[in-house]
């Protein structure tokens, strides 16, 4: 018997048996390490973070606590707050050290937020650190966002990517989808709708105004978000599937100067020279988010300029969700908070300085055959 | 009244993009200036009728559609007469848009008429 497990035959055999027991060993240990981390709510990262914070904060960083509910949907006015002190550290060229021990729960909108952030002071050789969320869940969902592939990704290619005005994007990874663009990308579009038609009608389906929205969003930080140049500006998107609710949530950032900002420092002869005082006149209304309103029900391309031929990007998005082809929409830019799909509108406390705007697809939108 | 056909999905893209060339592919700018501006000359020289659907694309964009309607009128300097004459538009998945390419026209037309 003894001399029938010393032939080649099974010497290979033997072989291929061990590198599989090896390979199915590495991988469980791999797992439970990783399942004991989420559990206690201390990864490897976080005790290096840890060790870490006390050296940090004699370095000189300032210290920016993030809110217990770290999602912009639900607290903007306390996410704004925590933005706007990185970006006084960020102006100031002041290196950032954000604690998250406090946050309970945390959103896909919310990591996008942070990530749009931190690739610009890693862009600005600007250093950032922070430590991890004490709750386990919270803790485990930034973990698995794909939040530090992006930024190990941004470490070693961003700023030659920002220099070369080059598209650069990342791989979908635990249902958070992260892009950051400058063009148009209408192609991208539809192969985001292809997954997320799949996860919401299990299979391919065409939702064109849904689209409509990337365009018009990609279209709309390309000619609005920086106040000097077009296109300038980043925009960055977040896709959350949530398969058990058959749903999916889309989180659009831009960095830019925020619409009323942008608005408001138009050049002589531009189009919308002097647009928010002659909606002023117009209207006899004076706040950011009465603005905002006007602004998606058309009011303000109609009245208010030269060019009806422009201005149509933001209506034609509430026009998309008042035909149901998505749901929830909402937008945050400069004061204003608009959750346009329940009529609620308000001013914010703190200026954010961009555009934020979340929506939905669920199984009762608009929707037709997948690709002809 | 003789048709040309064109279908945007199958003569130019499924997924078109923005307004201008500089801003992205299959923009409004590059289809009108490759394609429809084309067309639309030739039906009007011969009389015929432009049949263009704009069915079994991914979406539009309002700047990609207003760029090359409005703009036949708006940059091109076709007549609004001419265009409604000789184009015929189909779109039978989203039929709003229809009207609102009526509506880019009319409003390119009324602008060069202030003109």
């Amino acid at each position: 018997m003894r001399k029938l497990y010393l032939t080649l035959k099974h010497k290979r055999a033997n072989q291929r048996r061990i590198k599989r027991s090896l390979k199915k060993r590495i991988r469980k240990q791999e797992y439970l390490r990783n399942k004991n981390s989420s559990l206690q709510g201390s990864p490897h990262q976080e005790k290096y973070v840890k060790a870490k914070t006390k050296s940090s904060l004699q370095l000189g960083y300032e210290l920016v606590v993030a809110p217990r509910n770290f999602s912009f949907r639900e607290n903007p006015d306390l996410v704004v707050k925590f933005i706007d002190k990185i970006e006084k550290c960020y102006e100031k060229r002041k290196p950032v050290f954000v604690d998250m021990k406090g946050v309970a729960k945390i959103s896909d909108d919310a990591i996008v937020v942070l990530i749009a952030i931190i690739v610009n002071f890693i862009g600005s050789k600007i250093k950032f650190n922070g430590n991890f969320p004490s709750d386990g869940e919270a803790s485990y969902k930034l973990r698995t966002s794909g939040f530090f592939e992006i930024l190990r990704d941004n470490l070693h290619g961003t700023k030659h990517l920002l220099n070369q005005r080059e598209k650069y994007q990342f791989g979908k990874s635990n249902g958070i989808y992260t892009n950051a663009q400058k063009t148009v990308n209408s192609a991208l579009g539809a192969d985001i709708i292809k997954q997320a038609s799949t996860t919401v009608w299990k299979t391919e389906r065409r939702c064109q105004g849904l689209q409509r929205t990337f365009i018009e969003l990609m279209q709309n930080t390309f000619d609005h978000a920086a106040i000097a140049n077009e296109g300038d500006k980043h925009w960055w998107l977040s896709v959350n599937h949530m398969d058990k609710q058959n749903k999916v949530g889309f989180a659009f950032v831009d960095f830019g100067v925020g619409i009323f900002k942008s608005l408001s420092n138009k050049p002589n002869g531009h189009r919308f020279e002097n647009i928010l005082t002659k909606l002023k006149d117009l209207f006899g209304i004076t706040k950011q988010h009465e603005f905002l309103e006007k602004i998606l029900t058309g009011k303000m391309h109609l009245t208010a300029t030269n060019e009806p031929h422009r201005g149509k990007g933001l209506p034609g998005i509430k026009d998309a969700m008042d035909r149901n082809s998505f749901s929830n929409l909402l937008v945050i830019t400069n004061k204003a908070y608009g959750d346009v799909a329940n009529g609620d509108y308000r001013e914010l406390n703190i200026n954010f300085e961009g555009t934020f705007i979340y929506w939905e697809l669920n199984d009762s939108n608009r929707n037709i055959d997948g690709r002809p | 009244m003789e048709d040309l056909n064109l279908s945007i999905a199958g003569d130019f893209s499924w997924t078109p993009g923005p307004r201008y060339i500089e801003e992205g592919d299959y923009s409004g700018q590059e289809f009108r200036e490759k394609i429809l501006l084309g067309l639309v000359k030739e039906a009007i020289k011969n009389n015929y009728r432009l049949v263009v659907n704009l069915d079994g694309t991914a979406g539009y964009g309002t700047s990609f559609l207003e760029e090359a309607f409005g703009g036949l009128i708006r940059v091109d300097e076709v007549t609004y007469d001419a265009i409604k004459q000789h184009l015929f538009i189909i779109s039978e998945e989203e039929p709003f848009l229809k009207e609102d390419i009526e509506e880019y026209l009319n409003d390119a037309n009324n602008v060069k008429q202030k003109k």
